[in-house]
């Protein structure tokens, strides 16, 4: 039974609000009573507006035709109704009569002690009015006087007897309610020229949650399986949710920007440094308080996160000694002057770097709850379904196998679909570039955002992006839709030194390129920016420094190295070639030779060190991209991992976790992003898994109720894509094996091999590894594995984790032969 | 005399007011009458504070410099319409602007009864302590089936009903004379 109350006044104080919320509270077991307000409820007047109601009167509406009937409080004003609840009954007696045959209860509190007994009369007398024409339970007077003693401190009425007698009238309100629902469902004839049928035709978005047909149904949805995502769906199952975790990449491209990030996790164990550290990296923004306390909080937690969590080792970057932390010893803290930075630590689950670990382990997380989790790939997510009324989130469109499908979310549903690196729209609109080159996942292309704005979410850190590799975040120039390959230490040495400049635009040089970017970002008068995007960069160098690129193996081998090289006689041939004024480019390669003459170069401030004079020619360009690692920005949310609108106000049931609307603003310090998967992905699916039934209109509501009566749909006709082990056939002398090391998970191969171990084939079954490389290495090793007659055959340059994935795969078959 | 005329809707076409702009010109030689708009009022809200709505306190004004008052109500849902509500709350709530002022009531609507309902509970209302209204007794002027009660210069057609209006009128006076002294 799902009832309204109507509180039948404006003001801020009342005893009739108090006497509904009490009623509310104390029949919860027996009906859901939702309080309404009238206070914005505008003056009736007839002619104002001129065809239409006000959209609130239309969502009083809209509640009480979905009621099964309507309380009212009622104050006493000058021994009468208050005008401010006359109003409201004028309006839905004249365009529109919702009150038509409703079951009413009335009661009402006043500081004295008549209880409001006149204004009660009046208002049943309005109410019996041809054009309201409710039905008003008759007798079962409650009037409560002297109101103002009435209820104790936790709002309870004080008096044992008027809660016997109010409880009796309840009771008989709701054996009438059933009486008359079971009489007549249709409205009566009205003297209106519109009737009930036609305002919800007319109104056809307030009654949309009812005509749903769902397909299926869950406790909470998750929209991308990235880091945030599958920390938010294994956190939902934990608390006992039902999930659905969709993602519009195929099997083995999910993972968001994750399975591509370096893996270190942003961690630290000093709260008050590390929060300086933030508030620094943020300055000059600023950023709420309690979001920066919630985010710092979990990094100063992350290494116990890690081994409860996800049962690690954790490693500390900056504490730990092994063998290979040098790699990371530059990102620690990238902004090592910032008051707070020697706090920064970052937490890896185990020694490694740029080999998924965390994704492995994340997406274990979510295979090992099978039961709880359902898994869609190839499944985008369309649209949020909203209750027009109460504004709640109540489910998702998906599209599956090019069908679209109604997802009802009971609980919650959880946005963590990642930034807009591949929206070309977004990246001109919000990050005024013409081609940025994406270094992660292509499958980020902001649907988030317009699902967000569509449900009337607020934006935040729209202009925030970070870059990475060569120079200023640069990397070598790939078609439109291919991943930038990233590139650092060594191959950003060899390019930023010597024989070398990069020139922007129109041939002038723009940056000093031996300074090495923080995540894209550039010293810039004290601050650090991604500097404004060049539309066609190039790097300009010498031969000597050509034969030197030849030297380094992963740029020499590197197609669109060698496919994009421009070689030119002269300067004045280069510049034709490349499109900037030949006068300027040889006017900048001239300051630059003088600058390494004079071992001082005034411009950029260079290190004299880095400069070496061109030699006569041959002279060589090669185009650069501006890459785009993540984005920040989408809606803005709070410390719960609510999604905001505009008045900061949650939208209720919706949440959001990871890149998509992310908290770090201005300076970026790696690990950041993926810190903030982890924390706030797991708020985001805590609070998601949190039954709600408070907020929720009554369409929403009533259909629920009977659902959770019958068993769940036929668990799910849509398929689930969240299979643990697949099996493969094998022949005579044949022997599955398996790495679960790859970059884009389980590698699978199918050997062949006689009795003394001879390696006679190797099939590749299964594989998710990236595009170039990890391929390369996937078509090429295991020929050479069955020439050589060993597994341990030259890995691919560039593709150690898919080479070791795959020799770790074959081991596994070798060592079943008996 | 002077008196304030309260137009009880905020509708832009009301028989009401052509009611209240007929006994207007029609006591003109004797009597000012003067007729307020409540269209423009505020709705009440008991957590405002009066003195910052100058619109409430104009009408406030006039109402409590005038000999009397004429109100006259639709009715609205067996009721009086909530916009007149809202007045009187205003001038009630924490002002005392009807306190002891002479009130006639009058209405006028489509159907044969003229208001009856609303104007019982308007009397109700302004007999009300926190009003305090003298309201006329007896007297009460019903004008029923109202599209037909006026001619093309929006004057009252049926004698006898212009009689009646002048008896009650007259009425007024008497009672509102006897205050006075």
């Amino acid at each position: 039974m799902h009832f309204i109350a109507i509180v039948g006044t404006n003001t801020k104080q009342s005893t009739n609000r108090k006497l509904l919320s009490f009623m509310a509270k104390h029949f919860s077991s027996e009906a859901n009573i939702e309080l309404c307000e009238i206070r914005n409820i505008p003056m009736f007047n007839e002619n104002k507006p001129q065809n239409d109601d006000p959209v609130e009167v239309k969502e009083l509406t809209s509640k009480v035709l979905q009621a099964d009937g309507v309380i009212i409080g009622c104050p006493e004003y000058t021994h009468s109704f208050p005008s401010s609840l006359k109003s409201v009954l004028e309006w839905l007696s004249y365009r529109v009569h919702p009150l038509a045959e409703k079951p009413i209860m009335l009661v009402g509190a006043s500081k004295y002690a008549t209880g409001a007994s006149r204004s009660q009369n009046q208002v049943r007398e309005i109410l019996d009015s041809p054009g309201v024409s409710a039905i008003v339970l008759p007798g079962n007077e409650f009037l409560l006087g002297n109101s103002y003693d009435a209820f104790d401190s936790a709002g309870n009425i004080k008096d044992k007897k008027t809660i016997d007698f109010l409880e009796q009238c309840f009771s008989n309100f709701l054996e009438f309610v059933n009486n008359n629902s079971a009489v007549s469902q249709k409205p009566v004839g009205t003297t209106s020229n519109k009737t009930n049928e036609e305002f919800v035709k007319e109104n056809k978005t307030m009654n949309t949650i009812k005509d749903i047909r769902w397909d299926a149904i869950y406790d909470v949805v998750v929209l991308g399986f990235g880091g945030a995502g599958a920390t938010a769906a294994r956190f939902a199952a934990d608390d006992g949710a039902k999930v659905l975790l969709v993602d519009s990449a195929p099997e083995g491209h999910e993972g968001g920007n994750t399975r591509y990030a370096a893996q270190l996790v942003g961690s630290g164990d000093d709260f008050d440094g590390l929060k300086k550290y933030y508030k620094n990296l943020t300055f000059p923004m600023n950023l709420d308080e309690e979001m920066i306390d919630t985010y710092v909080e979990g990094m100063v937690g992350i290494q116990d996160y890690l081994k409860k969590y996800l049962d690690a080792e954790p490693v500390s970057w900056r504490h730990d000694d092994f063998e290979g932390k040098e790699v990371a010893k530059s990102i620690i803290a990238e902004f090592p002057e910032f008051p707070g930075a020697q706090t920064h630590d970052l937490a890896t689950v185990h020694q490694g770097v740029f080999d998924a670990a965390l994704w492995q382990n994340l997406k274990q997380q979510v295979s090992k709850r099978s039961d709880k989790i359902e898994v869609m790939y190839s499944t985008p997510a369309r649209k949020l379904i909203q209750d027009p009324t109460t504004k709640a989130i109540c489910g998702v469109v998906i599209e599956r196998e090019h069908v679209l499908r109604n997802i009802k979310a009971q609980n919650g549903v959880v946005l963590a679909m990642g930034g807009f690196e591949n929206n070309q729209q977004y990246i001109e609109d919000f990050l005024g570039a013409k081609k940025l080159t994406p270094l992660g996942s292509i499958y980020n292309k902001g649907a988030g955002i317009k699902m967000a704005q569509e449900v009337g979410a607020d934006l935040w850190h729209m202009n925030n992006f970070e870059s990475l590799g060569l120079l200023h975040g640069m990397a070598f120039s790939v078609e439109d839709d291919e991943r930038g390959r990233l590139m650092i230490g060594a191959q950003n040495q060899v390019l930023s030194n010597g024989s070398i400049l990069a020139v922007g635009d129109d041939g002038t040089r723009y940056f000093n390129e031996s300074e090495e970017n923080r995540h894209g970002h550039i010293k810039n008068h004290g601050s650090w920016k991604v500097p404004l995007n060049q539309v066609h960069p190039y790097l300009i160098f010498d031969q000597t420094k050509k034969n030197e690129l030849d030297k380094d193996d992963i740029i020499s081998k590197y197609e669109s190295y060698r496919n994009n090289l421009i070689k030119a006689d002269s300067i004045a041939q280069l510049a034709k070639l490349i499109d900037v004024d030949e006068a300027v480019l040889k006017e900048t390669i001239v300051r630059f030779d003088n600058a390494a003459k004079n071992k001082e170069e005034t411009e950029f401030h260079r290190d004299p060190k880095t400069l070496r004079v061109f030699d006569k020619g041959p002279f060589y360009a090669i185009k650069m991209a501006q890459t785009v690692l993540n984005t920040q920005g989408g809606p803005r949310r709070n410390s719960r991992s609510e999604v905001l609108n505009p008045d900061a106000q949650p939208i209720p049931h919706l949440y959001s976790a990871g890149e998509l609307g992310g908290i770090c603003a201005n300076h970026y310090q790696g690990g950041g992003n993926l810190a903030e998967c982890l924390i706030f992905g797991k708020i985001a699916g805590q609070n998601a898994a949190v039954p709600k039934v408070d907020e929720l209109s009554i369409s929403y509501l009533s259909d629920t109720a009977e659902e959770n009566n019958t068993e769940r749909p036929k668990s799910f006709t849509l398929g689930n894509d969240n299979t643990t082990e697949e099996k493969f056939t094998t022949g005579k002398d044949q022997y599955i094996g398996r790495s679960a090391a790859g970059i884009g998970g389980e590698v699978v191969v199918r050997l062949t091999s006689d009795s003394k171990k001879n390696i006679k084939n190797v099939e590749i079954l299964k594989q998710s590894e990236s595009g170039d490389v990890g391929l390369e290495a996937l078509e090429k090793m295991p020929e050479e594995m069955v020439t050589k007659n060993k597994i341990d055959v030259d890995a691919i340059s560039g593709a150690s984790v898919s080479s070791k994935a795959l020799k770790s795969a074959v081991a596994d078959a070798l060592n079943q032969v008996n | 005399m002077n008196f304030v005329a309260i137009e009880g809707t905020n509708a832009d076409f009301s028989y009401n007011r052509f009611l209240l702009h007929y006994i207007r010109n029609h006591f003109v030689s004797k009597h000012v009458i003067e007729v307020c708009e409540i269209a423009n009022l505020p709705v009440f809200n008991a957590d405002l504070d009066v003195k910052k709505q100058p619109v409430v306190l104009e009408l406030a004004k006039r109402v409590e410099k005038s000999d009397g008052v004429i109100i006259a109500t639709p009715e609205y849902d067996h009721s009086i319409p909530a916009v007149l509500k809202s007045t009187i709350e205003w001038l009630s709530y924490q002002l005392n602007s009807f306190s002891k002022k002479p009130v006639f009531i009058i209405g006028a609507s489509y159907g044969p009864q003229g208001s009856a309902r609303a104007q019982l509970h308007l009397r109700q209302i302004l007999s009300s302590p926190d009003v305090m209204a003298n309201v006329l007794p007896g007297n009460e002027f019903l004008l029923g089936n109202v599209t037909q009660q006026f001619d093309d210069e929006q004057n009252l057609k049926d004698a006898a009903i212009i009689e009646k209006l002048e008896v009650s009128f007259n009425d007024f006076i008497t009672y509102t004379s006897t205050f006075k002294k």
